[in-house]
């Protein structure tokens, strides 16, 4: 489970994250819209540890982010926009030695299971991944967070520059991690995609989460619709 | 499914990923073509200096036998038709014309480094007049600025290791960072720091390896005795291991910065021209600057006023000379030349001496000054020790240079008295002579105090590596 708590972040005198009060349960997908700059990103970086929150606090599985920064990260899988890996070792051994990174320690059977699993072509598992597109390093990390066992995924714009086919099986892939309940938590700009995967979505602006919604009580052309009013309005002033 | 220790993952798959990226063929071949180019270099340094000496010593044998031959001849009242200045059985004649070799034979690890052996004569033939061998053996220039001159393996390991380690180590966190996997990395369970330094020491234990390696088959094919000197051996390899480890420790803590890979090389190569160039060139000037080191013009022409100064009171001189040495008066025989020669000389040395005095005290000043701030840089440290275990140090040096001094005393002394009391030398006199046998300074002490501080250097780094880590949140490596 994840929950932001009164969780701000600010850069010099810029709110990166303002005040943002979030929680994924488990088997949810959370997805967050925004525009570039409204603090998605931000606040993936927030719950990974990768930066400090100025106020508030960041909590996985019940565990705070910044002072037990290691346990949270055993519960943790991450993919971010564009997943790189180690472009001169192979599919298989980019999972075997992230797995050994996590603790976790497989044969090479299942290894390749994993891979074949998350949609990776057999013929690629041994090929290096300097020859691997954006979508089959992605379908690497989707196995690499299966494997990890991870109960929370974050994940940052997964499905940007995927074409439609991948960002499909990309797709299927996170519903069946839903299933085993793995709360997740995306950023993203695709909006059908937000709503056919996600069970909340949250939109943010310049730092806020301005709106939540349950994803089954919207459409998707209603979603567009209330998104794009969302970021033409201007933010209210406060008082 | 087993639960696995995370480091033989890094070990195994950076050790897969640099082998892939032809690093350590790059290394191996790289250091293959150093180690054997440097050691040839040594090696030809080393065969001509004792190419050199053997060639004095056969000549000297030469001259022996037909000396021996003379000898016999005029012993058994035969004439002989050789000039009279070849005359052996004239003692002044066997003085001058049938000299000893006084010769500094190479050390077995001689070729690892030149040191000061480019700028020392290895064999004097001390003669009862003439030169003046602390003319000869006090070195006028600073021997300083002759250190860093030849492609020997010392070189090697000062200068061309440290660029190697640089090439191996700048990047090896801003890397990852920069190829964007490093955020994949940071979130696992892992301590960034740890991590880092796993990195390094593995690339530490590869470079290290493939030098230790390279350097226990090629120094016996150059002529070095591994086992006959295992503590040498020894030293030169934990000097070789303590020097790449500061440098890979100095790249590790570049690296913690969480700078990008083109301000780590930038901050590494200024390191290195600072550590490597600048300081030990800084030192040599201020050597020079502060303890000035006279003229050698000025020497000889102060020799040269006292040699006409002792010509023209050459029957006082005599006198005077017989009275210091009543052991050597009252003998008829003799040339009174060859006395009144002897006499001045003996006043030449003692009004030389003030002069030579101050070019001695001017030197070791510097070498004093040089000495002691060795310890500012690992390279110069590196440096005198490896001077040290391939004998050819300033020690080594002054050391010779002593022995030679005692020994072209008593040779003089051999055939003084019989030229005041107007013997002849005879051949029975010839197992007599006075013999040279280069007997090396004793101990290591410049190289056990070099490496102490070479690792203490090394401490220094990881201790502050490690206070650093712990101040600093591992966030700070990663990408803003």
């Amino acid at each position: 489970m994840l929950e932001a708590i009164n969780l701000s972040k600010s850069y010099g005198g810029h709110m990166a994250v303002s005040d943002l009060n979030l929680s994924v349960a488990t088997g949810d997908i959370y997805c967050l819209l925004g525009a570039n700059g409204a603090g998605k990103t931000t606040t993936i970086n927030l719950f990974m540890g990768f930066i400090n929150p100025t106020a508030g606090q960041v909590k996985v599985n019940g565990l705070d982010v910044a002072s037990e920064s290691n346990e949270t990260k055993k519960h943790l899988a991450y993919i971010p926009e564009n997943l790189m890996l180690y472009p001169n070792l192979t599919g298989i051994e980019n999972l075997d030695f992230f797995c050994g990174l996590a603790g976790k320690s497989y044969d090479k059977e299942q290894l390749e299971e994993m891979l074949i699993d998350c949609g990776l072509q057999p013929e690629f598992i041994h090929t290096w991944v300097s020859q691997y597109s954006k979508g089959m390093r992605q379908k690497v990390g989707i196995a690499l967070a299966r494997a990890r066992e991870a109960s929370v995924l974050l994940l940052d714009e997964p499905t940007s520059g995927l074409d439609p086919k991948a960002s499909n099986e990309f797709s299927e892939l996170l519903l069946s991690m839903k299933e085993k309940g793995v709360a997740t938590l995306m950023a993203t700009h695709d909006l059908f995609r937000a709503k056919e995967t996600g069970t909340h979505i949250g939109i943010m602006k310049q730092g806020e989460l301005v709106h939540s919604l349950e994803a089954d009580a919207i459409t998707v052309l209603e979603l567009e619709e209330f998104y794009l009013d969302t970021m033409t309005i201007a933010k209210p002033q406060e008082s | 499914m087993k639960t696995p220790n995370s480091s033989r993952y890094h070990f195994r798959y950076e050790f897969i990923s640099l082998l892939r990226q032809r690093w350590l063929q790059f290394l191996g071949f790289t250091l293959l073509l150093l180690v054997v180019f440097s050691l040839y270099n040594g090696k030809q340094k080393v065969d001509l200096r004792m190419g050199t000496i053997n060639e004095a010593i056969a000549t000297v044998k030469e001259k022996d036998s037909l000396g021996v031959i003379l000898l016999d001849s005029i012993e058994a009242g035969h004439t002989v038709s050789v000039p009279r200045w070849y005359m052996p059985n004239k003692p002044n004649v066997m003085g001058y014309n049938y000299p000893r070799v006084a010769a500094m034979p190479a050390d077995n690890m001689a070729m690892i480094a030149t040191g000061q052996s480019d700028i020392y004569s290895h064999y004097v033939k001390p003669t009862m007049y003439g030169e003046s061998f602390e003319l000869n053996f006090t070195e006028l220039s600073n021997p300083v600025q002759l250190m860093f001159g030849s492609f020997d393996l010392s070189f090697v390991l000062i200068y061309l290791l440290p660029l190697i380690v640089i090439a191996f180590a700048y990047n090896i966190l801003s890397q990852e960072r920069e190829q964007g996997i490093l955020s994949l990395v940071a979130s696992h369970p892992i301590s960034l720091y740890n991590w880092l330094l796993q990195k390094a020491f593995l690339r530490y234990i590869i470079l290290a390896g493939i030098l230790i390696v390279l350097l226990l088959v090629t120094l016996p094919s150059v002529g070095v005795s591994l086992f006959a000197d295992i503590g040498k051996t020894s030293t030169l390899l934990l000097l070789t291991l303590g020097y790449l480890l500061f440098w890979f420790l100095l790249a590790f803590l570049i690296n913690l910065r969480g700078k990008s890979s083109a301000n780590n090389a930038v901050t590494l190569i200024a390191w290195w021209i600072a550590l490597v160039l600048l300081l030990p060139s800084s030192i040599n000037q201020t050597a020079n600057s502060l303890f000035p080191v006279p003229s050698r013009a000025r020497l000889v022409n102060e020799l040269r006023v006292v040699n006409v100064e002792a010509e023209k009171k050459a029957d006082e001189l005599l006198a005077s000379f017989l009275r210091d040495h009543p052991e050597l008066a009252g003998h008829e025989g003799g040339s009174q030349g060859w006395k009144e020669y002897f006499a001045s000389q003996d006043l030449i040395r003692k009004e030389i001496q003030p002069v030579l005095d101050e070019y001695e005290v001017s030197l070791q000043r510097q070498q004093a000054w040089v000495d002691n701030l060795r310890f500012i840089s690992p390279a110069l440290l590196l440096q005198g020790a490896l001077n040290e275990v391939s004998g050819t140090s300033t020690k080594h040096y002054k050391n010779y240079r002593q022995q030679v001094s005692d020994f072209s005393i008593a040779w003089r002394d051999f055939f003084m008295p019989l030229v005041f009391r107007g013997e002849d030398f005879t051949k029975a006199m010839m197992a007599d002579l006075p013999g040279f046998t280069y007997q090396p300074p004793a101990g290591n002490s410049t190289s056990t105090a070099n490496m102490i501080a070479i690792m203490v250097y090394c401490g220094l780094l990881l201790g502050g590596g490690l206070v650093w880590s712990r101040k600093r949140s591992s966030r700070a490596l990663m990408p803003a």
